[in-house]
């Protein structure tokens, strides 16, 4: 299957409103056959859905439409609606009726917003150079952008992290339970044409910048990595007190739980070990980072083999494709990788991906795209042999579904 | 604030925080923290030669009083931000005195050795100028993410070299990145924290480290780890905790050239002295 056609794949098998969704579909497959063969398109966008509410009716609206017309009659031009009301049309260069158009749109504008709102609501794009602005706007009119409301950087804290700092941080962690600040992420298997997401099991995370935020406000983790490391461990021996809990550890799930080694050690779970219901055992699988494992081998050895014989299963977490060459899973004893999507992994095609893909497992059911955020990554995931997928997209389209 | 819970408070496992640990760190003699161990270059028909001098910089003192136990985060902690103020006195050419290549690290050091110009009559309680007055590179134990930002001062040896932990490893691009800079600020790097263990499941190949450090254990002797370790180049392996003979013929017969441990430490003092000094 190649690139193109997944992509498609991804958004048929996510979309399942029919309003608009062959049309947005269509128009991301145009996008892509003009970057795979070069061929030069214009587009034109307005964005009816940025309007300010004022705009979006009446006679305004009327004169937009108007202006937009000849791109929905013209033989030279191709016209699409998308799902959340924008409207999209392409034309072979020289584009002189998205250009009249766009200055009848921009005319009709002018008397009532502002430039920088004009701006924002008619864009004139150019094929193959700027599919990733177009391919942008399509995944935003299906609700598949990634959320634009990236949690800002938070403003850096003045002070580096002091042993003194953690030790009040112990303290306020001692009397905290961690178990509401689990988020829970499925992971879904997701076949290329083979419908909806299925939701196999969970991922229990807790978001460490955010209770680091609430209980060291001043102080930056990052600064002290071994500070960090021992206050992780407090936070790992809270959430699994808090899984212990009766009305807690009746709620789990087959799941995987990213811990610190140290806190496998712990009198917290040995009790978790206790407690854990006979039909979940051997369905949780417990997560160590790459950088975990090396700052302790032989602890994180030892742990492995104490977590093994009690049937966990052992996950290698990755944010880095590189990291695989340097702890290949299967000889460091893990029965699944799970692999962090972002913006550094390698594109498809390229010698590093092909390393990549050797040394993943060759088998679907321990290999998990996490973190995935848009469609891309499940293209670009498919391609690589992933069918297990956890992230914010994900969740978008089990609770939509 | 989300945290209310009905569990009952628990004790906090760490020792009370007396002043401030970083304060106390900052206040330690640099001399007493940092071991100095002479690497040698063995090669069969050659004389032995000092390859490095290895610094490892630990917050014993303060670990004894706190009773902290060595491999703990904490202990770490400490360790680290003593390697980084090594890093600091190695790097001013202010703690260069006299005419001769002689570091002085910091006052504690020109208040405690009253070494003029290398004449030899080191004292005891300055084995660290001492150390530094040889004629090999220096080999330094620093925290992952280290940026060596500058060449040190002339006269303590020829290359240094940045000895950076396993964990700094854990995305090989990155260490890539943090060795191509030291380079450029005229150091090596190093990757440390090798051993049979380690060597059992990792493929530390791919990193690009001009050395690799390896720890010497029986277990070293083993199917695993000695598939791991032939994929690295003999010439590149720096092999430590050589204590027994056995030790040293075993990592001979694999080509290795640069080796350290109890057995080297006390073979050197006499090189020290008379570098071409004879070692059977």
């Amino acid at each position: 299957m190649s690139a193109l056609q997944s992509e498609r794949a991804v958004l048929n098998a996510l979309v399942h409103s029919p309003l608009g969704t062959s049309e947005a579909v269509e128009l991301a497959a145009l996008v892509r056959d003009t970057v795979a063969s070069g061929v030069e398109r214009e587009v034109l966008v307005l964005r009816l859905s940025v309007l300010p509410p004022a705009l979006r009716r009446g006679h305004h609206r009327r004169l937009l439409e108007a202006a937009w017309a000849p791109l929905r009659t013209s033989a030279r031009s191709r016209c699409f609606d998308l799902p959340n009301g924008d409207l999209c049309a392409v034309e072979a260069p020289p584009a002189h009726l998205v250009a009249q158009v766009r200055d009848l749109l921009l005319g009709a504008l002018d008397a009532d917003a502002a430039p920088e709102i004009a701006a924002l609501v008619i864009r004139h794009l150019r094929l193959p150079a700027e599919a990733a602005v177009v391919i942008a706007a399509i995944e935003e009119a299906l609700g598949l952008a990634a959320r634009s409301e990236a949690p800002a950087p938070p403003a850096a804290p003045a002070q580096g992290f002091t042993a003194a700092a953690l030790f009040s941080a112990e303290k306020a962690l001692a009397m905290a339970d961690l178990s509401p600040m689990l988020r829970a992420f499925w992971a879904c298997r997701l076949d290329p044409g083979g419908g909806a997401p299925v939701p196999l099991w969970q991922e229990r995370r807790i978001d460490f910048a955010a209770v680091c935020g609430a209980i060291l406000p001043a102080h930056d983790p990052a600064s002290a990595p071994w500070l960090r490391r021992q206050l992780r461990q407090a936070m790992d021996r809270r959430i699994l007190a808090g899984l212990s809990r009766p009305d807690a550890i009746g709620d789990l799930h087959a799941s995987l739980l990213p811990l610190g080694i140290g806190a496998v050690g712990s009198t917290e779970f040995q009790k978790f070990d206790a407690l854990l219901p006979a039909l979940l055992r051997g369905r949780i699988a417990i997560g160590f980072t790459a950088e975990e494992v090396l700052s302790d081998p032989d602890g994180f050895v030892a742990a492995r083999e104490h977590l093994r014989a009690r049937r966990y299963r052992v996950a290698l977490e990755v944010r880095a494709a590189a990291s695989l060459a340097l702890i290949p899973w299967e000889a460091a004893g893990f029965d699944l990788v799970r692999l962090a999507w972002g913006e550094g992994l390698p594109a498809l095609g390229t010698p590093e991906a092909r390393a990549l893909a050797d040394a993943l497992p060759h088998a679907a059911d321990r290999m998990l795209l996490a973190e995935v955020d848009r469609p891309a990554a499940i293209a670009w995931g498919w391609e690589m042999g992933f069918r297990l997928f956890s992230g914010r997209l994900m969740e978008r389209r089990r609770l939509a579904s | 604030m989300p945290f209310l819970s009905a569990m009952p408070p628990r004790r906090a496992a760490t020792p009370p925080a007396i002043p401030s640990l970083e304060a106390q760190v900052a206040g330690l003699d640099l001399l007493r923290c940092v071991s100095r161990r002479r690497l040698l270059h063995l090669e069969p028909g050659a004389e032995p030669c000092l390859a490095f001098m290895h610094l490892q910089a630990a917050a014993e003192v303060l670990r004894d009083a706190l009773d902290l136990s060595p491999g703990s985060d904490l202990s770490r902690h400490l360790d680290e931000a003593i390697a980084l103020r090594l890093l600091e006195a190695l790097s001013d050419p202010a703690t260069v005195i006299g005419a001769g290549p002689l570091a002085a690290l910091g006052a504690s050091v020109t208040a405690t050795a009253k070494l003029s110009g290398g004449s030899g009559s080191a004292e005891v309680s300055a084995p660290l100028g001492a150390s530094l007055n040889a004629e090999a590179p220096l080999l330094v134990e620093l925290p992952a993410r280290t940026v060596v930002a500058g060449a040190l001062p002339c006269g303590l040896g020829a290359t240094p070299v940045a000895a950076l932990p396993l964990a700094s490893a854990a995305d090989p691009m990155a260490f890539a990145a943090v060795a191509a800079q030291a380079r450029l600020a005229g150091w090596g790097v190093a990757l440390c924290g090798l051993t049979a263990n380690t060597l059992g499941w990792l493929r530390p190949h791919p990193i690009a480290a001009d050395w690799f450090i390896l720890h010497w254990s029986e277990a070293l002797r083993g199917g695993a780890a000695l598939a791991g370790l032939r994929q690295l180049d003999p010439a590149r392996i720096i092999l430590t905790g050589c204590d027994t003979d056995a030790a040293l013929d075993w990592g001979r017969s694999l080509q290795i050239r640069v080796f350290g441990g109890r057995w080297s430490d006390n073979a050197a003092t006499s090189l020290s002295a008379s570098p071409a000094g004879a070692i059977a």
